[in-house]
C-alpha cells in the first residue's frame, strides 16, 4: 500500500519564476521589449509545468529471497517496476538502516521508463547487527518529460528480515558441573548405567555378571565389578545484563553479548542440553530452559529483540525467582557490570549455590571507543578521558568484589571470539567445581 | 555531445552580448555570467551553473538599453533559447546523470534529443547573430588580428571535433557515460 502521490514542483521552476518576473520587472524599467522576448521559452516552461497530466501509474514488486538470516549474511532483494504509462525518469529508494552495507548493485536507482517495459533491479546486501528491519518502504520519485514536475509517494514495509546474532561454531566442550536427569553427553557424578567406568568395587551378591571386571578380578584374587557413570544433559542458562547498554553501533555491549549467548545456546543445545535465557532489567524476561531446533529459533528470537528496558515499576527488581531457575541449573551471565543491580544479582544467585560463571564484558573500552568516533574536539577527549578514567575504577571495583565473593570471572572484549569463552567457562568451571562440591556437601550436612 | 555545447554556449552568448555593447557592467555581468556557466559545468556544480547563465540574461537586457538601437527580438529569442538549453541540458547533464542514469539509455529519448538539437540550432544561430554584429568591425580589422582569431576558432573547431567523434565512437561501442552509482543511501 502507497500514499497518494505528492507533486512537487522543481526548484529549477522557481528559478524560471523568477527570471521571468525579473525580465518582467526590467521590461517595464527599460521600456523595452527585449527582456520579455529573451523569457519566452521560461515562461512557456513555467504553463507547461503548471498544467501537466496527473500522476503517472506503475506496479513495483519488491522480492525478499530470505525471511531470516544472521549477521553478515548476505540478503539479495529484487525489484521490478511496470509502467503502465510513459513516464520520464524514475527514481527509486529502498532506504536501508545505517549498519547495513551494500555490496552487489545499488539501492538507490535511477532510470528512465518506458510504458510497457518492466525494469527489473536487484542489489544484495548485509545487515551488521541483529535487528528486525522493515524492508521495501520505496521512496518513489517520478520525473516528468520535462523534469519541472515530480510525484513522490512512499510505500509502506512490505518485508520484514529478522536479523539474528551471528553465531561461531565451538570446539572446546563445556561440561556443567551439575547435571539432570534425562540422557545427555556429560557423565553424572552418580552410578547407574552408561558407557563411561565410574569406578571398581568388590563383587557383591546381586552384581550383574556382565559387569565383572575379569582383569582386575584375576590381579586382585578376588571379583571386581565395575560403576559406571550414567551420561545426562545439563541446564544451562544464559543471564542476559539488560540494565545498561554502551559502546558504538554495530560494536555495542548487547549485540557481543547477544553474539556469545546465541554461540553458547547452539553448543549447548547440540549436545542435547536444555538451555534458557533470562533478560534482566527493568521487566524481568526468560525464556524456561528446553532443548531441540524448536528452542534454538526461540532462543535466536529472543536474543534477536534483547535491548535496553527501562521500567519505573520494577526498579529494584535485581533478585531472580527461584522458580524460573531450574535446580541445579549451570548459569552464565554475561555483562559489563555497568549497572550494580546486576552485580548483586550475580553474587545473589553464586550465593544461593547456583554454578555461576560471569563473562565479563569491557564496558569501558566500548565506551572509549564510541566515545573517540563521536567527540573530536580536545576538550571532549581530556573531559571524557577523565571520566572513563572513574568510571573504568568503578567497574573494576565492581568486578573485584564479586571475585572476592568466589563468583568466577572470564574477561571479554568485543572482538574476543567465543572459542576463548567457552574455554575461560570450561577452565573455570573446573577450578570451582571442587569448591561447589565442597559447598554441597557442607550444605547437606 | 551535450558537454561540449553546455561549454560552448555561455561564451558564445557572452560574445554576442559584448558584440551589441561592451561597457563596464555589461562586461562585467557577462565575464561573471560565463565563469559561472563554464565553472558550475567543470565542478558539476548545478546551482553554479544555472546562477552564471541567469547572468548573461541581465547582461544582454544592459547591453541591449545601453547600445540604444531598434528592436533586437531575434537575438532576445537567440539569447532567450540559448540560457534556458543550457539549463535544461545542464540540468539533465550534472543532475540526472550525477544521479546513475545510464547516458545510454537517456541519450534514445525524444527529449533529451530535441533539447541537444535545440542546443545546436541555438548555438549556430547565436554564431550568425554574431556574425552579423561583428562582419562590419572584422572588414576594418588589422590583418594580424584576424589571422590570431581564425587560428582560435579553427583550434576550438577542432577540439569539438575530436571530442564529437570521440563520443561518437564511444557510444557506437556501448553505454558511453554511465555516470558512477551512488553509494549507499541508506540510513
Amino acid at each position: 500500500m502507497s500514499g497518494a502521490p505528492v507533486k512537487r514542483y522543481s526548484g529549477r521552476l522557481t528559478l524560471y519564476f523568477i527570471i521571468t518576473t525579473c525580465a518582467v520587472l526590467a521590461a517595464v524599467i527599460i521600456g523595452r521589449l527585449e527582456p520579455l522576448v529573451a523569457v519566452a521559452p521560461f515562461a512557456a516552461a513555467i504553463l507547461t509545468a503548471l498544467f501537466t497530466e496527473g500522476a503517472p501509474r506503475a506496479r513495483t514488486s519488491y522480492e525478499v529471497t530470505q525471511g531470516s538470516v544472521h549477521e553478515d549474511e548476505p540478503v539479495d532483494v529484487h525489484i521490478e517496476v511496470q509502467p503502465d504509462a510513459d513516464v520520464g525518469v524514475l527514481e527509486l529508494l529502498d532506504p536501508l538502516p545505517s549498519w547495513a552495507r551494500v555490496t552487489t548493485g545499488t539501492n538507490r536507482i535511477v532510470r528512465p521508463l518506458v510504458a510497457g517495459n518492466a525494469e527489473r533491479f536487484h542489489y544484495r546486501v548485509q545487515f551488521h547487527r541483529r535487528a528486525r528491519i522493515d524492508l521495501g518502504a520505496l521512496h518513489h520519485r517520478w520525473h516528468d518529460a520535462s523534469a519541472l514536475v515530480r510525484w513522490e509517494t512512499t510505500d509502506a514495509p512490505r518485508h520484514v528480515l529478522t536479523v539474528r546474532p551471528r553465531t561461531t561454531p565451538i570446539a572446546h566442550p563445556v561440561r556443567p558441573v551439575r547435571t539432570q536427569v534425562y540422557m545427555g553427553n556429560y557423565p553424572a557424578p552418580t552410578i547407574g548405567e552408561g558407557l563411561e567406568i565410574s569406578e571398581l568395587r568388590p563383587h557383591v551378591p546381586g552384581d550383574r555378571l556382565r559387569s565383572i571386571n575379569w582383569r582386575a578380578s584375576l590381579r586382585m584374587g578376588s571379583l571386581h565389578v565395575n560403576d559406571y557413570a550414567p551420561e545426562r544433559n545439563a541446564d544451562v542458562v544464559l543471564l542476559l545484563d539488560t540494565f545498561a547498554d554502551a559502546g558504538a553501533p554495530g560494536a555495542r555491549l548487547l549485540d557481543t553479548a547477544t553474539r556469545i549467548a546465541a554461540s553458547l545456546a547452539d553448543h549447548f543445545l547440540a549436545t542435547r542440553n536444555r538451555v534458557g535465557l533470562i533478560e534482566l532489567s527493568g521487566i524481568l524476561k526468560w525464556v524456561i530452559p528446553a532443548s531441540g531446533h524448536r528452542q534454538r529459533y526461540r532462543l535466536l528470537e529472543n536474543l534477536t529483540d534483547v535491548g535496553v528496558r527501562r521500567s519505573y515499576v520494577g526498579q529494584d527488581l535485581r533478585t531472580i525467582p527461584s522458580r524460573i531457575l531450574p535446580a541445579r541449573a549451570f548459569i552464565i551471565a554475561i555483562s559489563g557490570l555497568i549497572d550494580a543491580r546486576f552485580a548483586f544479582a550475580a553474587g545473589d544467585l553464586h550465593a544461593r549455590g547456583f554454578n555461576v560463571v560471569l563473562v565479563a564484558m569491557d564496558a569501558a573500552a566500548a565506551a572509549e571507543q564510541a566515545e573517540l568516533r563521536q567527540r573530536r574536539d580536545a576538550r571532549g577527549r581530556l573531559l571524557s578521558s577523565a571520566a572513563a578514567s572513574l568510571w573504568r575504577l568503578e567497574l573494576d571495583e565492581r568486578l573485584r568484589s564479586l571475585q572476592h565473593a568466589g563468583v568466577p570471572v572470564v574477561p571479554c572484549a568485543a572482538d574476543t571470539p567465543a572459542e576463548l569463552v567457552a574455554r575461560g567457562i570450561d577452565s573455570l568451571r573446573r577450578a570451582t567445581a571442587g569448591a561447589i562440591s565442597v559447598a554441597g556437601r557442607a550444605g547437606a550436612a | 555531445m551535450i558537454r561540449a555545447l553546455v561549454l560552448i554556449l555561455p561564451p558564445l552568448v557572452a560574445l554576442y552580448v559584448l558584440s551589441i555593447d561592451a561597457s563596464g557592467g555589461v562586461a562585467v555581468l557577462a565575464t561573471a555570467g560565463v565563469a559561472g556557466a563554464l565553472a558550475g559545468a567543470a565542478l558539476r556544480r548545478y546551482r553554479l551553473l544555472a546562477a552564471g547563465s541567469a547572468l548573461l540574461l541581465p547582461a544582454y537586457w544592459g547591453a541591449a538599453l545601453v547600445a540604444g538601437r531598434g528592436p533586437d527580438f531575434w537575438g532576445a529569442l537567440g539569447v532567450g533559447i540559448a540560457v534556458f538549453l543550457l539549463l535544461e541540458l545542464g540540468y539533465d547533464w550534472v543532475v540526472l546523470f550525477g544521479r546513475a542514469v545510464r547516458f545510454s539509455e537517456y541519450a534514445t529519448r525524444w527529449r533529451h534529443l530535441v533539447r541537444s538539437c535545440g542546443l545546436g540550432a541555438a548555438g549556430a544561430y547565436l554564431v550568425a547573430l554574431l556574425a552579423v554584429n561583428l562582419a562590419p568591425r572584422v572588414a576594418n580589422a588589422d590583418p594580424t588580428i584576424l589571422f590570431l582569431a581564425a587560428a582560435a576558432a579553427a583550434a576550438g573547431a577542432a577540439i569539438i571535433l575530436v571530442s564529437l567523434v570521440r563520443l561518437w565512437l564511444r557510444r557506437l561501442g556501448g553505454p558511453t557515460e554511465a555516470a558512477g552509482e551512488e553509494p549507499n543511501s541508506g540510513g
